[in-house]
């Protein structure tokens, strides 16, 4: 037997099924999601006319707050890959972090694969941690191809249109890229506390599961929302409370899991 | 091997009682549970496995509570009602797997992978997926993860139900293997002929609490009590006749079951009703039954503890 901690091996034995059983198709999310972003942000280099009217409106008041002294084309762009990227980035990785943990955890768990792993020499709450981390591994990897997908491709569409990033483009991208890992992390929690309590929950329909993650992504859609709605929010502060909302939201869970979880309701 | 000791554990869903005081220990060897539907079978093994842990009392594997200090259950294998195999993956990915949630380093995992694919006869299955298997073959893949960290206890809920009968007698047979190598097996089957095959020990269970356990031939004698065997009588005398001899009868079809004293001998009493009158067209002494065990235990009230 290792020595490493009980969660940590159990946690690696799931990542290590779920790659082995789904392999490449595990990936067809996050790479769908990135040439989305990509022709989106493609669309606004060649004609950003496309943009509903909204958008465009917002992305120009953001471009001419930060992106000044450029034409407005480029300032367009770049407000579309700095500001409005990582977001998209964001929400989209909560949504693959809920289909990853439904797919994955999600249908062990409606198989009775949870007796199963309380048998072998682990606490309940080691289970439950080894459950969300496993989950939140592969969510991450998932936000990794997204990223690279979409950095990637943003970096040949500004090379194309011979734009480069200012210092403070980098800053605000920085900060937003970060945004989508504590998100990411509190929809995995979410949807683990909510397959392990509603194991059936299906991914669509309106049953309590399905509205608890629902509610549960509203913070990753409102990062999305908020800049078109109001494009003079502050984007650092934006991501930083963004980060900070998620935080505290799986600390919070945390603190409630302890409190409920209970084996007894979950066999 | 290991002995497993459950001591006055109670456990209760909500306002259901699953477990009432329930007390018993399993010893290396065949131990088969009955009792049934809802009389807490599931949950005792849940408890003993330390999947559950009891609302009081205590479950002990080999004197260590697996509730406070979880790695004895490398100890146990315990497979649930229902197979629960990841239908994405072949037979050796589901056992490699196992084999990592276990914690067993690559080098131990290969080797026990060999070795126990050997033993329950399912090496031809490694490279087959988990959805192209048959129920039995299935449920021998699924023990035969179970035997990957060696455990010295297994827990198997009804591991033969929904098996054909050659399924269920290939199964049976290793697991009869296992348990002659000094393993505690811990079965519970609502398949009497099963358990009466197989039952070095048996447990009947009712409402959460033990009834009965031991030998079958022990627990039969306790049924008896004072030595009384019931013998099945062909004739048309009436109850009077029974009365006027003094013995307990009940009716049956073309008859009477006589349950007849230890010191009263069949042909006293065959005797006795030529005497009164009674023409008699045939005799035959009953033997109680695992059934007839089963039934009376889990109808009456409790008989032996």
């Amino acid at each position: 037997m290792s020595a490493t901690p009980g969660w940590w091996t159990l946690a690696r034995a799931i990542v290590w099924s779920e790659l082995r059983g789904r392999g490449w198709r595990l990936f067809t999310f996050p790479v769908g999601a990135g040439l989305l972003f990509l022709g989106l942000l493609g669309a606004t280099a060649v004609s950003p006319d496309v943009l509903t009217g909204t958008t465009r409106e917002a992305l120009a008041a953001q471009a001419g707050q930060y992106f000044t002294g450029m034409d407005s084309d480029t300032a367009l762009l770049l407000a579309m890959l700095v500001i409005q990227g990582p977001y998209f980035i964001a929400m989209t990785g909560a949504v693959l972090s809920v289909l990853v943990t439904q797919t994955g955890v999600g249908q062990r768990l409606a198989a009775g694969e949870l007796e199963l792993l309380l048998s072998g020499p682990y606490r309940e709450r080691e289970v439950f941690v080894a459950l969300v981390a496993g989950s939140f591994a592969l969510s991450l990897l998932m936000i990794g191809v997204l990223l690279a997908m979409a950095l990637g491709g943003s970096a040949l569409i500004l090379a194309w249109a011979d734009v480069s990033l200012t210092t403070d483009a980098v800053r605000l991208l920085g900060t937003g890229l970060l945004t989508p890992i504590p998100l990411a992390l509190w929809t995995t929690f979410l949807a683990v506390v909510v397959y392990l309590r509603f194991p059936d929950t299906p991914v669509n329909g309106t049953e309590p599961g399905n509205l608890l993650i629902l509610a549960g992504i509203l913070p990753a859609v409102s990062l999305i929302v908020l800049p078109t709605a109001v494009p003079s929010v502050d984007p650092f502060l934006l991501s930083v409370s963004g980060i900070g909302v998620s935080l505290a939201a799986v600390g919070v869970g945390w603190v409630s899991v302890r409190r409920w979880l209970d084996v007894k309701t979950l066999l | 091997m290991a002995t497993i000791e459950i001591d006055d554990v109670r456990l209760a869903y909500g306002d259901v009682t699953a477990l009432d005081g329930l007390s018993v220990t399993f010893d290396p060897g065949f131990n088969v549970i009955l009792g049934p539907n809802g009389s807490g079978k599931t949950t005792l093994f849940r408890v003993a496995a330390g999947v559950l842990p009891p609302d009081s009392g205590e479950a002990t594997i080999d004197g260590t509570n697996p509730i406070a200090d979880p790695s004895v259950k490398t100890q146990v294998g315990y497979l649930p009602h229902g197979t629960p195999l990841n239908g994405q993956l072949t037979v050796r990915e589901n056992l490699e797997y196992w084999g990592r949630v276990l914690g067993l380093d690559a080098k131990t995992r290969a080797e026990r992978i060999e070795e126990t694919t050997a033993a329950m006869a399912v090496g031809g299955l490694l490279d087959r997926a988990a959805t192209d298997l048959s129920r039995g073959q299935r449920q021998r893949v699924t023990i035969t993860r179970l035997l990957l960290g060696d455990p010295g206890v297994l827990f198997l809920d009804e591991p033969t139900t929904g098996l054909d009968p050659s399924a269920a007698r290939a199964l049976r047979d290793q697991l009869d293997s296992l348990a002659s190598e000094g393993r505690t097996l811990c079965y519970s089957t609502h398949n009497l002929y099963e358990a009466e095959l197989l039952a070095d020990e048996l447990v009947l269970i009712k409402a959460g609490r033990v009834v009965a356990r031991g030998r079958k031939e022990e627990l039969i004698g306790r049924l008896n009590g004072d030595g009384a065997r019931e013998v099945r009588i062909e004739t048309g005398a009436d109850a009077e006749v029974f009365d006027r001899i003094g013995v307990e009868v009940r009716d049956v079809p073309d008859g009477w079951i006589v349950t007849l004293p230890e010191a009263q001998s069949v042909s006293d009493l065959i005797a006795a009703l030529v005497e009164h009158g009674a023409a008699i067209e045939a005799v035959h002494e009953e033997e109680t039954t695992l059934e007839d065990l089963y039934s009376q235990l889990t109808e009456d009230e409790e008989v032996t503890g």
